[in-house]
């Protein structure tokens, strides 16, 4: 079994198609890197930049005096309108704009958006493509019927093949992640700051990078299983294209309950490790990832099932 | 396993298609097959859509058949397959390998499964005339290299029964010259193909099928006896009185109806060929030439499938 996982990987590996994806995510990476590095200034506490800011900050007093407190939203009992727009309005600091680049944008541990985010997002779409890829292309070709003359054990070549998509996918996501952090590593060191990237970050950091990572090979494991039920690569790309955009939508605006059963609220939960803005369920990371563990199960399961009994013709 | 128990064993095998609104297409309708022990070239021929290619696919458990008994090497391959399949190497149409591959990967691929190395992998690739173009992509290849590339997937794992369903570029001479030392060397060659002609030259037992049931098998001499009755051809300058010179001796002769017409056919088994010349020779009618009327496996071929498809 070890064998044939390996021959599997590396199979897997020097696939064309493989190659091609990693290409594309090597090009993604190095436009992420430069062009973070172009848009970042290093002009944060310049002369300049604190001249801009206290002039915003002027605007905005004036035109609190000059609307009576923005429309009565600030109020002065006792102090004069003035008095009081003074004390509403932010300090002039606070209107400097920022844009250097903070290598916390990589992960953002508590709220809101970061690069990591967006490139789990793109790392999990190709994985699903990798791995529908890897079975259907041998349906295309016809090799699974000299690989099944080797080895007629099907659900043994069936897992052997998941379980080389799984690893080969998380390794990879694992890679292609710390090339995304060392792609904006210049921008941080040159353009930008390092400050709040300390241990803790890092460890959170980390951690996102392997729950992507995870969530890439499940990726990968479900389009492999889905392409080997239609024998085909379009075919998984179908459904999965139809299940996120039309089931999940569905379920969303007609049945909010099921919500916190669906794979992309409970991927996003797992990804993220926050709970979602946009949902009122509450799940922890581990409940999520026993959810998306289930219905990954249930598709190999399935895969097995057709392959094993499947008529090579 | 005894060294009676037959390589191969089809008993009874049925395969059934299901299409679209239940209804079925047999391919294989009760066939029974034995290749024995021992080593040899047994040939399996049949029209298209006589069940060759399905037959082929049950043996080697890709296909479920939907009734009957299929054995290699004693084992029940319904049950066991995996137990002999490393005894058996193969070729199913036309050899299917990864176009963006080397030859060489290729094979290296197939042979990590079961652990074999590269060094084996070099030997093939020697054995079928690959070696100088191991490391080119397949396909970068000719059909005939990719049908020798699979020729020598199929000899990896240096197996005692090579299994081919249409060989075709493994029956060039060279291919032809290959398969008869295999056959010679104590391994078994089952191989499904429609050259009748380098089939004829390279078996010694062929099985013919048509619509899906076993209508002749046997050794190729004897499949050949199954044709119409052996003769001798002669050519004399007087067919007419030839004819009846023979007729009266009490031979059955004719015209072949070729455009040669001092040619006769006359039936009679070509070791008895001395007596059709003293015959003539006595009425002083001189043979321009004798040569024996040989049936070739292709009219037996067609007189057989013809019959069971009539």
């Amino acid at each position: 079994m070890i064998s044939l996982i390996g021959v599997e990987m590396r199979r897997g590996l020097a696939r064309r198609s493989t190659r091609g994806l990693l290409a594309v995510a090597l090009l993604g990476i190095a436009v992420i890197g430069v062009s973070i590095f172009v848009t970042s200034r290093a002009t944060f506490d310049t002369a300049g930049g604190l001249a801009e800011a206290e002039a915003d900050h002027n605007r905005v007093l004036a035109d609190c005096v000059g609307s009576n407190g923005f429309g009565g939203e600030v109020r002065s009992p006792g102090p004069s309108l003035t008095e009081a727009c003074e004390q509403a309005v932010p300090p002039p600091e606070s209107f400097v704009r920022d844009n250097r680049f903070h290598l916390t944008d990589l992960w953002a541990v508590d709220e809101g958006d970061s690069i990591l985010h967006v490139t789990a997002v793109f790392l999990v779409i190709g994985a699903l493509m990798g791995g529908a890829t890897f079975i259907g292309g041998e349906w295309r070709w016809g090799t699974i019927t000299t690989l099944l003359t080797w080895e007629p054990r099907r659900v043994r070549v069936f897992l052997a093949k998941a379980a080389a998509a799984l690893l080969v996918t998380f390794v990879l996501g694992i890679v292609l992640q710390a090339l995304v952090g060392l792609s904006v590593l210049p921008a941080a060191l040159w353009r930008g700051t390092t400050a709040g990237a300390d241990a803790e970050w890092f460890r959170a950091a980390s951690g996102a990078v392997l729950r992507a990572s995870a969530l890439g090979a499940g990726a990968a494991v479900l389009g492999y299983a889905v392409a080997s039920i239609g024998r085909n690569t379009a075919a998984a790309l179908g459904v999965a294209f139809a299940y996120v955009s039309v089931f999940e939508a569905l379920v969303r605006a007609l049945k909010p309950g099921w919500q916190r059963w669906l794979m992309g609220d409970n991927g996003a939960v797992f990804l993220t490790g926050r709970q979602l803005r946009t949902a009122d369920f509450e799940r922890t990371v581990l409940e999520a990832a026993v959810i998306l563990a289930v219905y990954l199960a249930a598709t190999l399961a399935a895969g097995a099932f057709v392959f094993a009994r499947r008529e090579v013709t | 396993m005894s060294s009676a128990t037959p390589v191969i064993e089809v008993e009874g095998l049925r395969k059934e298609y299901r299409r679209i609104r239940g209804r079925t297409t047999v391919a294989v309708d009760g066939l029974d097959l034995s290749v024995p022990s021992g080593g040899g070239v047994f040939s399996f021929l049949g029209p298209n859509g006589a069940g060759k290619t399905t037959t082929v696919r049950c043996l080697l458990g890709l296909v479920r058949p939907s009734a009957g008994q299929l054995r290699l090497f004693g084992v029940d391959t319904q049950r066991d397959l995996a137990s002999v399949v490393g005894r058996v190497g193969s070729i199913v149409e036309t050899p299917a390998l990864f176009p963006g591959f080397s030859g060489r990967r290729n094979l290296a691929l197939l042979g990590r499964v079961v652990g074999i190395g590269l060094r084996r992998v070099d030997e093939v690739l020697e054995l079928v005339g690959l070696a100088e173009r191991a490391d080119d992509k397949v396909k970068s290849y000719s059909l005939g290299m990719r049908q020798r590339l699979g020729m020598g997937a199929a000899l990896l794992r240096d197996p005692e029964l090579l299994v081919l369903d249409e060989p075709v570029n493994a029956l060039d001479p060279a291919g032809i010259k290959l398969l008869r030392r295999l056959g010679d060397e104590g391994r078994t060659v089952f191989l499904s193909s429609h050259l009748l002609g380098e089939v004829q030259q390279l078996c010694d037992h062929v099985t013919i099928l048509a619509r899906g049931r076993m209508i002749a098998a046997g050794p190729v001499a004897e499949v050949l006896e199954r044709g119409r009755a052996s003769g001798v051809l002669v050519k004399v300058a007087d067919a007419d009185r030839a004819l009846d010179v023979l007729a009266q001796a009490g031979y059955t002769a004719e015209r072949t109806g070729t455009a040669s017409q001092d040619e006769l056919r006359v039936s009679v088994a070509p070791a008895r060929a001395a007596g059709i010349t003293e015959v003539l020779a006595g009425a002083r009618l001189f043979l321009h030439e004798l040569r024996p009327d040989e049936i070739d496996l292709e009219t037996v071929f067609l007189e057989l499938t013809s019959e069971g498809g009539a």
